[in-house]
């Protein structure tokens, strides 16, 4: 995943909130888009967001090399560093430095709708919620407001908001499991300068009763924090934590992915990052594979992709590096920032080139590139439709 | 503006006593009146010539300035008048005749060589009779300009150039930090100026790196004056400026504070409703001061200018969370000149500091500093000028950021002028830190087709090639944001080509006098300096090529009772990188503007438009989504002129945007609406 810095004053924002962008991931492909589907077929489209110069999504097909895009706006209004895709929706949010504002794309129809969050809220990502009375519920967890907002939008597209307050030091992510909303606590001074202040934390909040229950992830820290669930289980992930108030940055801890058994809320295993790593985006691949993007070291910030079993959350197809061997048709190595896989296996992931020019790769089983298609300027985040 | 300067160049020769010759100097290469020479008479002491003409009996005189050779002219007796132009050590000559002759072209560029290229200035007396009270207004008087400002500071773009393409210069000292690339003019008060010009096109001889784009070459004026300005948005101001002689220098000061606070209503576009909702600015007030000061002998001449100004640093129209933001810039600029022989010596020293605070999360201020100090030897033989020059520049910044780096320079620049022909020819070698040698060129002329060069009619043609460098220590955008830094090492940004062919028509006609000027220009640049966001660097790149194919055209008419003009600029600026092509950002395909001026007895009234077409804001490709819609602004202004003794009272009435149109210059962040403004200068006319 690319760092979304969209515009000159708002990179005042990006410059104090570089740990919590870096981090960012969205679940994709939740739902009906089964991990385990009997007949592996390609996506129907792959959507790459544009976070910043233009904001917007823009599609490509499976083959061939027509895009389109729909437009999001500014990048004084737009700022998200990444989307969750589920049902034809894309949600994305943006930040307090973007006005904190809730964008909602039917893909389907191009349709944008925005949705006005509480001032200086910093909203940090939305999900689709299962909602009722046949309206849509959407969560959107609020950095700076310790709380998350519950968006009920109508069939006639009137919004309202609902809050959970007290929701966690710096709530990052948001999901729902067994009658009660999760959330993520990266547990970090987002308000301020995004300081770790400790690990990560998950903290269960009954729909009905009182009674809360929160789950620390050990060592994991980061304040971009997010979640995956997968039936009774949540993957947890953390990009690490580093110092970047002065040059050289320094890295103090790199990222973890934290396999968490929902029912009796306990953490089952974790995944450190290779060593110098920072970041851990992590996407559930159509495959059943987890893909993490990290960054190689704080130095040359080269984007890496890794790949990781469900199950027991050893790395995949790595030999000395851990993270996926990439090479173009020529051999030579391929930096690749965010990516997942489809459900034959193929891993497609972005590349910005010169002029932020984002490129569509895709690679084989093996990791040989075997498809390059420009897909829009900016990339920062990709799902399959 | 060329009305105004013809008339004061004709005042210069009036009012002859009848036992008495009337002495005025001007320079040789620029034609442009002299203060501060100083004279030596057969009979007299030495003594300062304050405004450019003196009375003097017939005999023997012998002119001195610092930076022109000293001269010597015998004024036979029975002699009315006479203009005696000093050669500039560090220019090639061009001795105008030594007899009654009344230039009908004054160069205001400062140091930035005109030959060949489109020029166009505005006095400030002129501007102030239009309402006229800030330099950025004054430059936005100026045909071909561009201004953006998001929260005051003002962005300058000339033919399609990025503002950091543009170098600004004061009487030739240019104001650009070589470390950043920054010039901000609101820092000269505007109480000392006498002009302002822009030159357009790249001028790697006069002005050195960084004027790819253009030169707005401020001029500066000693003079005795106070202003005082209200206007809308709490905008309150005064300035004033000084002069005074002694028996071995002319000495000025001028100062100006200025406040606004700027907490106007606007349009919120970015709403999530369908509909903009009306809202109020807040924290977007600013505060300056500044302060010049000079002094002008026959061989040596100081400077000094410094500036602090603090300002609200607003976020972006829907974006609240910099509402306490701060932000303090301040600027220190030395610079001493001295004659030795036939030799001129310049040193200069200059400190920029910025420091912003955020009193929400204080752990996040930051303070940055740049500075830099630059020596220089200038010289002529005949046609040839010369220059050598070396200097240093640092930036400091907090987050470990630390880079510097040492400058030389050489240029060699061979001039000719016969009467109905000019040439600028010249070369320049820049060693710039570890980028090695760095050759630029340019060659310019002018020729008059038909008519002469002194007669009201004639046409005469120009053209132009040039080359430019740019490279900056740090890019500018970074240090204009002034949080966390973050060096990369850069290429130097090449114009490798820049060209302008083009025509002007002077031509006294029944409606008045008639002057036409037009120009085509292209410019190629290599390694672009462009930000693109999205790496973890935030720093800008190399990227691509950039070309820009453009057409300008200017008319403007002269009555006695006033002149109206218009301009138009076309351009297509446009990034090529890879498979993608990104027009310029906020440069319009068609911008212009015009104005009419009216005067009848002590009353001056004004009407001056501005519009600018669609143009985009990002640096991404064609995308109408991505465009700020055209605009067309009118301002208003009406005048009166009153003699107060030697004095002269000017009360000027200003309406702003009169149509009160609701714009952007620069997306997310609303321009104001309606504004009005009143002012009043009382001036010390000079002594006949």
């Amino acid at each position: 995943m690319i760092f979304a810095l969209p515009s000159h004053r708002q990179r005042v924002h990006v410059a104090r909130t570089i740990t919590a962008a870096v981090c960012a991931a969205f679940v994709t492909a939740c739902g009906e888009d089964s991990a385990t589907a009997a007949t592996p077929k390609p996506p129907a489209a792959i959507l790459v967001l544009d976070g910043f110069i233009q904001p917007g999504l823009t599609s490509v097909g499976d083959t061939g090399t027509a895009t389109t895009k729909i437009a999001l706006g500014a990048t004084t209004e737009f700022d998200a560093g990444g989307f969750s895709f589920q049902s034809d929706t894309a949600l994305a949010v943006s930040s307090r430095a973007a006005g904190d504002v809730l964008y909602i794309v039917d893909v389907k129809s191009s349709v944008v709708k925005k949705v006005q969050m509480p001032t200086k809220s910093n909203p940090s990502r939305a999900r689709l919620l299962k909602g009722s009375g046949g309206q849509s519920l959407i969560g959107v967890a609020l950095r700076d407001s310790n709380a998350v907002a519950l968006v009920t939008v109508s069939a006639s597209g009137t919004s309202s908001i609902t809050r959970i307050a007290n929701a966690g030091t710096c709530p990052t992510d948001v999901f729902q499991y067994d009658n009660a909303t999760w959330v993520v606590d990266a547990n970090a001074n987002c308000k301020v300068d995004y300081k770790v202040q400790g690990d990560v934390r998950l903290i269960r909040i009954p729909t009905t009763g009182t009674t809360r229950d929160t789950i620390t992830m050990p060592t994991m820290r980061g304040s971009g924090a997010s979640a995956i669930v997968l039936g009774d289980v949540a993957y947890i992930s953390a990009g690490g934590d580093a110092s970047f108030a002065s040059f050289p940055y320094t890295l103090i801890s790199s990222g973890v992915v934290t396999k968490v058994d929902l029912k009796n809320r306990r953490v089952l295993s974790q995944k450190n990052m290779p060593t110098n790593t920072y970041g851990a985006g992590t996407k559930l691949g159509l495959d059943g594979f987890l893909y993490v993007s990290l960054y190689e070291n704080l130095t040359t910030f080269k984007s890496r992709i890794a790949k990781l079993r469900a199950d027991d959350l050893t790395f995949v197809g790595a030999t000395t590096t851990s993270w996926l061997t990439l090479t173009g048709t020529a051999g030579a190595d391929v930096s690749c920032a965010s990516g997942v896989a489809d459900a034959l296996g193929r891993l497609h992931c972005i590349v910005n080139g010169t002029g932020s020019v984002t490129s569509l790769v895709v690679f084989n089983a093996g990791g040989t590139e075997i498809r390059r298609v420009l897909a829009g300027q900016g990339g920062v985040d990709i799902a399959l439709r | 503006m060329l009305f105004s300067l013809l008339a004061h160049v004709a005042l210069l020769l009036a009012a002859p006593t009848s036992d008495s010759t009337r002495l005025c100097v001007v320079d040789a290469a620029t034609r442009a009146p002299m203060t501060g020479v100083r004279m030596t008479t057969s009979v007299d002491s030495a003594r300062i010539v304050l405004d450019q003409c003196v009375t003097v009996q017939s005999g023997t005189v012998r002119l001195q300035r610092v930076g022109y050779r000293p001269r010597r002219v015998d004024i036979p007796l029975g002699t009315t008048a006479i203009v005696v132009a000093l050669d500039p050590l560090a220019r090639p000559a061009q001795r105008l005749p030594m007899q009654n002759v009344v230039s009908t072209r004054t160069d205001r560029s400062g140091n930035a060589a005109s030959t060949g290229r489109m020029t166009a200035t505005q006095t400030v007396a002129d501007a102030s009779a239009i309402g006229i009270g800030t330099i950025n207004g004054l430059i936005a008087t100026l045909p071909f300009t561009g201004i953006r400002s998001a929260r005051g500071e003002t962005g300058l773009t000339l033919r399609g150039a990025r503002r950091e393409q543009i170098a600004i210069t004061l009487d030739g000292m240019p104001l650009n930090d070589p470390a950043t690339g920054i010039a901000d003019v609101s820092d000269v008060p505007l109480a000392g100026l006498a002009s302002a010009t822009v030159v357009l096109g790249a001028d790697p001889l006069g002005t050195g790196p960084g004027a790819a784009g253009g030169v707005l070459a401020l001029e500066s004026a000693p003079q005795r004056l106070v202003a005082l300005r209200l206007g809308a948005f709490g905008e309150r101001s005064i300035e004033g400026a000084w002069r005074v002689k002694s028996k071995i220098a002319l000495w000025n000061a001028s100062a100006s504070l200025h406040r606004a606070e700027n907490n106007f209503d606007f349009d919120n576009t970015a709403s999530v409703t369908a509909t903009a909702q009306r809202e109020r600015r807040i924290n977007n007030d600013e505060a300056r001061v500044s302060f010049a000061a000079g002094m002008l002998a026959a061989q040596t001449q100081l400077a000094v200018l410094a500036s602090t100004s603090e300002r609200g640093m607003v976020g972006a129209e829907n974006v609240h969370t910099y509402d306490a933001d701060r932000a303090r810039t301040s600027r220190v600029l030395l610079r001493m000149q001295q004659t030795i022989g036939n030799v001129q010596l310049l040193a200069g020293v200059r400190t920029l500091s910025l420091a912003y605070t955020d009193p929400t999360r204080p752990t996040l201020n930051s303070t940055a500093r740049a500075t830099a100090g630059d020596l220089e030897v200038r010289g002529a033989a005949y046609h040839l000028a010369w220059r050598i020059g070396a200097g240093a520049d640092g930036v400091y910044a907090t987050g470990g950021v630390r880079q510097s780096r040492g400058r030389a320079f050489a240029v060699a620049d061979y001039a000719h002028h016969s009467a109905n022909n000019s040439l600028d020819v010249g070369a320049r070698l820049d060693a710039i830190g570890a980028y090695g040698t760095l050759p630029s060129f340019s060659i310019g002329g002018d020729h008059v087709l038909l008519g002469a060069r002194t007669s009201p009619s004639r046409v005469t043609i120009n053209g132009r090639l040039s080359q430019a460098l740019r490279v900056p220590t740090l890019y500018d955008l970074y240090f204009s944001s002034p949080q966390r830094l973050f060096v990369r090492a850069l290429r130097p940004e090449h114009v490798t080509l820049d060209a302008e062919v083009g025509a002007r028509v002077d031509l006294p006609t029944v409606l008045g006098a008639l002057e036409l000027q037009s120009s085509v220009v292209t410019r190629d640049t290599r390694d672009a300096i462009i930000w693109f966001p999205g790496n973890f660097g935030w720093s800008p790149a190399n990227v691509g090529v950039e070309r820009l194919r453009g057409l300008e055209a200017r008319a403007q008419m002269h009555r006695a009772w006033g002149e109206y003009s218009a301009w138009i600029t076309a351009y297509n600026a446009a990034l090529t990188t890879g498979p993608l092509r990104i027009p310029a950002p906020y440069v319009s395909r068609v911008a212009g503007g015009g104005h009419v001026l009216v005067m009848a007895a002590s009353f001056t009234a004004s009407a001056l438009v501005r519009g600018m077409g669609r143009r985009p804001f990002t640096a991404g490709p064609p995308d109408a989504a991505f465009e700020l819609p055209k605009v067309l602004l009118l301002d208003l202004a009406i005048s009166r002129r009153l003699r107060l003794r030697g004095n002269e009272l000017l009360l000027a009435l200003s309406l702003d945007n009169a149509t009160d149109v609701h714009w952007q210059s620069v997306r997310g962040f609303p321009s104001p609406g309606r504004g009005w403004a009143f002012s009043t200068t009382l001036r010390q006319l000079p002594t006949p």
